[in-house]
């Protein structure tokens, strides 16, 4: 008997039978429709309250929120953690309103990541009191939004009547906090603070945030205030860990996603390799386009997710000429916020039935739930793929999400382990509240904000640590110290200094000098990538214009840039040396040893290589004298102990394929023998019965030419037992050039970070350890924000992972997919980052 | 063991901007408190001692040319005000203020340390200044503050609406102390000194409006403004109060004159038409002033006096002629009107022009003079006092007239 399909269904189908679609369908998930799951409305709510419910259709609320109610209504810390679009607003307006309704003096502070999700909950909670206030019976409820946009002459209006202040972290740092007198009677009767899509808030932007909710306690607490932290985030592994970090108190976790959802599938798609040895795959902008026009003519409203705003443009054009129509609409910033929300309409009206989207419509903004979602790439995390996955999902009928993978290592690594997209993210939220830099910025906020009583408390730092930074801002005369209290005597605003979102605070300004008398600033790039990022002579792309960097001030902080149009980007040249400052913790692992410790990494740019765009052909290399640029931070370690070694180096498994030397090879091994007088350069041991090998100094692939790898001075005679420890530490080399490859390209995945956020680097000069060079995983910002730690605990795992990768990457000897282009050390080192990979991943868990 | 110090400056913190100034060998050890240096004493409050300079100026005393302590009549600048009750308030129950910072940029961080009020009382103007000699201490200099304060009902401050109250609030909250200043009225000079002076004088900053009004020099004692907050962390540092001496001085002379330019602006406002020999531009100013306040009369009279003095700029010449005659125009008597637009239009005045076309269009319609006055404007160009929005019309709105001027005249 022949069953129906549904629409999506028949899309399902037709792609399953049409190879050059199927054969790239790694996996196909269905998750069922879920069931509603139902709490009680608690007992005592507030009649008013629950009559506008009732009249919104609301006569019962999911068990999370029930739960969320109760809790935050009992004064815990709460964290939701459930899925998009499962009523998370909801879930803290519930337990926010009923306190407000029933203790006319309470306030709350609503705090929400940018600017454009403050002003869409405005709205949503506007309208909720509009029905409320005329039937509440009790003094009416105001919520206003407190941001750059404030005209001033609100301001203060807001401030006295405001109960419901909806805000983010900058306004708070830098507009409320050093200004909290005028707010005496908002902190005051301060009862509920929401933080909301607190997995936003990691790394740099963690750690500012977790420094801010310091001083906002600190705050509230002088004026007698002790309120209640309710928080959200998108799933991740660790929400209640990471809220915890964030507020430094006990929370209550709410995961129990009681909203219903209709059946999902969850498909993931891989490109086809089109070359193998670049690993190269057809693009997965134009596979998508592909997909999306079948959902199109199949009438699904379809959302697209793409990475940049520029990516948003190049699809919006494509898929309009292929469509013709103007049913297809892009949303990103940089729109005016009439015609977002024109197509927030048109997405909730379904005027609009394709759309390409940057990450803006990922958070809060209430559009509906779509029939299909596309995601064009690995967007950064798990968290994100899920809740950009989430827009597609109706209460009723099928919905369908599609990642479609990169050729970067990570988007292969997960079209392998869909497990981990579906499943258990393996995701930590990381921060570092006591990183000393930022943690220093906002003691200065902190110290103008309320005098330091000797002894106080800020967060969870140590009591050692702040007296000692204290001490310092004294000695700086930021403070003065008097009467077992620190002062802030300076007459700077320390706000201002700090911005949330970086750790040093100090950009480089990008200046285009196409007209010389109105030098326009097109960009910023923060202080530490200046050097490398737009050095004399650098091509640096902005908005899809070419510009190529004049001169770089150090003194002004600026960079002066002109607009050209050249065939060739520019690749800077970096030395990178790595100190050990000290060994924190050091334990041994399969195979080897691994360490975390602080780190002094120097690094300067020597030169630059012009890169031609079409043939990436190296047009010319161009030497700089750059002032070398310190880094302190701290690192994770690991290396082979000399068994695993030593194991290596005998056994001759990871020996790749026989290399062809060239014509002239047999000669010029004959004229290199002769010349070392048949004895080994390295041991001195003469020839015996069969002759000595010939050992080439620098790998032979590093050359273009055979004849030119074969010259004399790059050979030397060397016996068999030495050639192969030669050979050995050329491999090892290579193969670790491999292994930090491969780390740096797999940790943001544990680490939930940007691949900015950490850099590898191989030890060369054995500051490690003397038995084998270590690679070294150190976190990009000063001081560290947790990530190498994070990734010293998670060792095993990301070794496991590195060499799943390599196992399962098709190509013959190394590409951007595993061990990375041509490493610098000659071999495609795949073979030799196996062999290494081996031993550092007990056995059991090689599969 | 590497120091906190070492470690936060290889992190990349920048540290010690500012060097202290060096000091002499013999003189590091030598301390020298403020009661050395300014003549005063401890007073004690509830919450601790605090540093008092008082000070008398005799009933004699002139600030420039001002007496200090004659009364004034205030009825207008009570008006100007907003305040009625002032004029009723003996000038007794004023207090002038003005504080010394630790910076300019407002916020929980910013502290007074140098308060100076200064009152009048039988005895002549009295000035006390009361010094922070310690962060710790501001308790008591606040109660001092708060107590002083409440013999009071009315404030003079020059740009303390701004500045120096909201900041002293922020300070009596941050100790638990009522809102201070809540029950004054608030004078603020600044905002008076911008009313009358805005376009005869290139800065309305007190020390301009000294120099240029009151007709005084200050000493070499004076110390800049923008030196403050530096002088005093310096002090903190090596307990020197030598250079605060400058500090108490320019306080002193920022209230003495605050006074002597109440009493100055509360005169002219009294008597704009007194034998004084004010600037045309004065005039005018206080015409706008009379007729903000609706009186009319008055008003015209000044406008009149300022028109005929003879030294009124071109510019500001037509814009005063324009302001009178739409005094006219309002009681339609648009005769005058005309008249005085026809004076500033010969002086170039577009929107004299603009008037003048309108007036021949509406009232006495005719068209063909309204059209020759339009495109007097149209040569006359954008005046240039309009705003941005203003400007980006006028083309525009020329034109526009001008279209429709030429339909009424064809045939």
């Amino acid at each position: 008997m022949m069953t129906t399909l549904s629409p999506l269904e028949q899309i399902l189908s037709r792609w399953q039978n049409e190879p050059g679609i199927a054969a790239n369908i790694v996996e196909t998930r269905e998750i069922p429709a879920r069931e509603a799951v139902f709490g009680e409305l608690f007992e005592d709510i507030h009649p008013g309250l629950k009559r506008v419910l009732e009249s919104s259709g609301i006569t019962r609320i999911y068990s999370h929120q029930a739960a969320a109610f109760e809790a935050a209504s009992a004064g815990q810390n709460v964290v939701m953690s459930t899925g998009t679009a499962s009523g998370k607003s909801l879930g803290y307006q519930l337990p926010v309103l009923n306190t407000l309704l029933n203790d006319p003096a309470a306030r709350a502070l609503f705090l929400f990541p940018t600017k454009a999700l403050g002003n869409d909950q405005v709205r949503s909670i506007t309208a909720l009191l509009q029905m409320l206030n005329p039937i509440s019976g009790t003094v009416p409820i105001h919520a206003a939004a407190y941001d750059g946009d404030t005209p001033a002459s609100q301001r203060s209006s807001i401030r006295a009547q405001a109960r419901i202040l909806l805000t983010n972290p900058d306004m708070l740092h830098i507009g409320i906090l050093p200004h909290h007198t005028n707010w005496a009677e908002f902190f005051r009767s301060l009862r509920y603070v929401v933080i909301d899509e607190i997995h936003i808030y990691r790394g740099v932007f963690g750690a500012h945030l977790a420094n801010l909710v310091r001083r906002l306690k600190r705050v509230c607490q002088f004026y007698g205030a002790f309120p209640t932290f309710i928080m959200t985030s998108a799933t991740i592994s660790n929400p209640r860990e990471h809220a915890e970090h964030l507020v430094e108190s006990p929370v209550t976790l709410i995961d129990q996603d009681g909203s219903p959802a209709g059946r999902r599938f969850f498909l993931i798609y891989n490109p086809p390799v089109i070359h193998p040895d670049l690993g190269l795959r057809r693009s997965a902008a134009a596979e998508s386009v592909r997909l999306a026009q079948d959902l199109w003519a199949a009438k699904m409203q379809t959302l697209i997710f793409v990475r940049s705003r520029r990516a948003v443009e190049i699809l919006l054009r494509d898929l309009r000429d292929k469509t013709n129509s103007n049913d297809v609409q892009g949303y990103r910033s940089g729109y005016l916020p009439q015609e977002r929300r024109a197509i927030e309409d048109g997405l909730k009206q379904g005027e609009v039935r394709l759309a390409v989207s940057t990450n803006a419509l990922e958070l809060g903004v209430d559009i509906g739930g779509m029939n299909a979602v596309i995601l064009v790439g690995y967007p950064g995390s798990i968290a994100t793929i899920r809740q950009q996955a989430g827009r597609a999902g109706r209460r009723l009928g099928d919905a369908l999400a599609v990642l479609v993978a990169s050729a970067a290592p990570l988007d292969q690594y997960l079209a392998r382990h869909p497990e981990y997209v579906l499943e258990r993210s393996p995701e930590h939220a990381l921060l570092n509240a006591d990183n000393l830099v930022i943690l220093l910025q906002h003691l200065r906020c902190a110290a103008f904000e309320l005098s330091f009583q000797e002894g106080e408390k800020f967060g969870a730092v140590p009591m050692d640590v702040l007296q000692g930074l204290m001490e310092f801002l004294a000695a700086d005369r930021q403070v003065h110290h008097s009467n077992q209290r620190y002062f802030w005597i300076s007459d700077q605003y320390p706000a201002n200094s700090v911005s949330l979102r970086t750790a040093s605070a100090s950009p480089f300004r990008l200046l285009s000098t196409q007209d010389p008398l109105r030098m326009e600033t097109i960009g910023e790039v923060d202080e530490a990538s200046a050097n490398w990022m737009v050095h004399p002579g650098a091509v640096y792309l902005h908005a899809g214009r070419s510009y190529q960097v004049e001169a770089l001030d150090f003194e002004q902080h600026q960079a002066r840039l002109r607009p050209v149009e050249l065939d060739y980007f520019t690749e800077p040249i970096r030395k990178t040396t790595v100190q050990k400052i000290s060994t924190l913790k050091e334990e041994e692992v399969p195979g080897g040893i691994k360490g975390y410790g602080e780190l002094l990494v120097t690094t300067q740019v020597v030169g630059y290589r012009e890169i031609q765009w079409f043939t990436r052909e190296t047009l010319r290399m161009v030497d700089l004298e750059m002032p070398a640029t310190q880094l302190r931070t701290v690192g994770y370690w690991v290396y082979l102990n000399e068994a695993s070694l030593e194991q290596l180096k005998r056994s001759g498994f990871w020996r790749s394929d026989p290399i062809q030397y060239g014509p002239n090879w047999e000669r010029q091994r004959q004229l290199a023998r002769q010349r070392d007088r048949y004895t080994c350069q390295a041991c001195g041991a003469a020839e015996g019965r069969s002759p000595h090998h010939v050992h080439h100094k620098t790998p032979f692939r590093m050359f273009t030419s055979a004849a030119e790898a074969n010259r004399l001075e790059n050979l030397i005679t060397l016996c068999p037992a030495c050639h192969r420890q030669a050979e050995a530490q050329v491999r090892v080399r290579s193969g670790l050039a491999g292994l930090s490859y491969l780390m740096r390209q797999i940790a943001p995945l544990i680490l939930m970070c940007d691949l900015s956020d950490i850099e590898t680097h191989v030890d060369h000069e054995s500051v490690f350890s003397e038995t084998c060079p270590a690679v070294v995983l150190y976190d990009q910002i000063p001081d560290g924000i947790g990530l190498s730690e994070s990734a010293y605990q998670e060792h095993l795992l990301l070794m496991a992972q590195c060499r799943d990768q390599l196992v399962h990457c098709g190509c013959p000897d190394g590409c951007p997919g595993c061990v990375g282009p041509s490493p610098e050390n000659g071999f495609g080192g795949k073979p030799e980052t196996l062999a290494m990979l081996n031993q550092l991943v007990p056995f059991e868990d090689q599969n | 063991m590497e120091s906190l110090f070492d470690r936060l400056k290889s992190l990349g913190v920048q540290v010690g901007a500012k060097e202290t100034p060096a000091r002499l060998p013999e003189e590091e050890s030598r301390e020298f408190p403020i009661q050395e240096v300014v003549p005063g004493e401890d007073v004690l409050t509830p919450f601790g001692p605090v540093f008092v300079s008082r000070k008398l100026y005799g009933p004699e005393t002139l600030q420039g040319s001002v007496p200090l302590c004659e009364f004034r009549e205030v009825e207008i600048l009570a008006e100007w005000n907003r305040t009625p009750e002032l004029k009723d308030l003996h000038p007794h129950s004023y207090l002038f203020l003005d504080a010394e910072t630790s910076g300019l940029s407002g916020g929980a961080g910013t502290f007074a340390f140098l308060v100076g009020i200064g009152f009048l009382s039988p005895q002549g103007f009295e000035l006390h200044q009361i010094f922070l000699r310690d962060p710790g201490m501001e308790a008591a200099f606040l109660a001092y503050i708060e107590q002083l304060a409440a013999r009071f009902k009315v404030i003079v401050s020059f740009n303390g609406k701004a500045f120096d109250i909201p900041l002293l609030n922020t300070r009596f909250t941050l100790y638990g102390f009522q809102n201070v200043f809540s029950e004054h009225v608030h004078v603020d000079l600044l905002q008076l000194a911008r009313r009358l002076w805005r376009d005869r004088l290139p800065s309305r900053r007190l020390g301009s409006l000294e120099n240029e009004i009151l007709g005084l020099e200050r000493t070499a004692e004076e110390v800049p403004g923008w030196m403050v907050p530096e002088l005093y962390i310096d002090y903190l540092d090596h307990q020197d109060a030598r250079p605060l001496q400058g500090v108490f001085y320019h306080n002193d002379m920022d209230i003495v004159s605050m006074a002597a330019l109440f009493h100055l602006c509360a005169d002219i406002l009294a008597q704009p038409n007194s034998s004084r020999s004010l600037p045309g531009l004065d005039r005018a100013a206080l015409a706008r002033l009379y007729e903000d306040l609706g009186r009319i009369p008055q008003a015209l009279n000044l406008y009149e006096s300022a028109l005929q003095q003879g030294d009124l700029p071109p510019i500001h010449f037509a814009q005063t002629l324009h302001r009178y005659a739409r005094i006219f125009k309002r009681r339609g008597d648009w005769q005058t009107a005309a008249d005085l637009w026809s004076r500033a239009a010969d002086l170039g005045d577009a929107e004299a022009c603009i008037e003048l076309a309108k007036y021949c269009e509406h009232q006495l319609r005719h068209p063909g003079e309204a059209i020759i006055w339009t495109q007097r404007a149209l040569q006359a160009g954008i005046p240039t006092h309009w705003t941005p929005a203003q400007c980006r019309d006028f083309d525009s709105e020329i034109h526009k007239r001008l279209a429709r001027l030429k339909r009424l005249l064809a045939p």
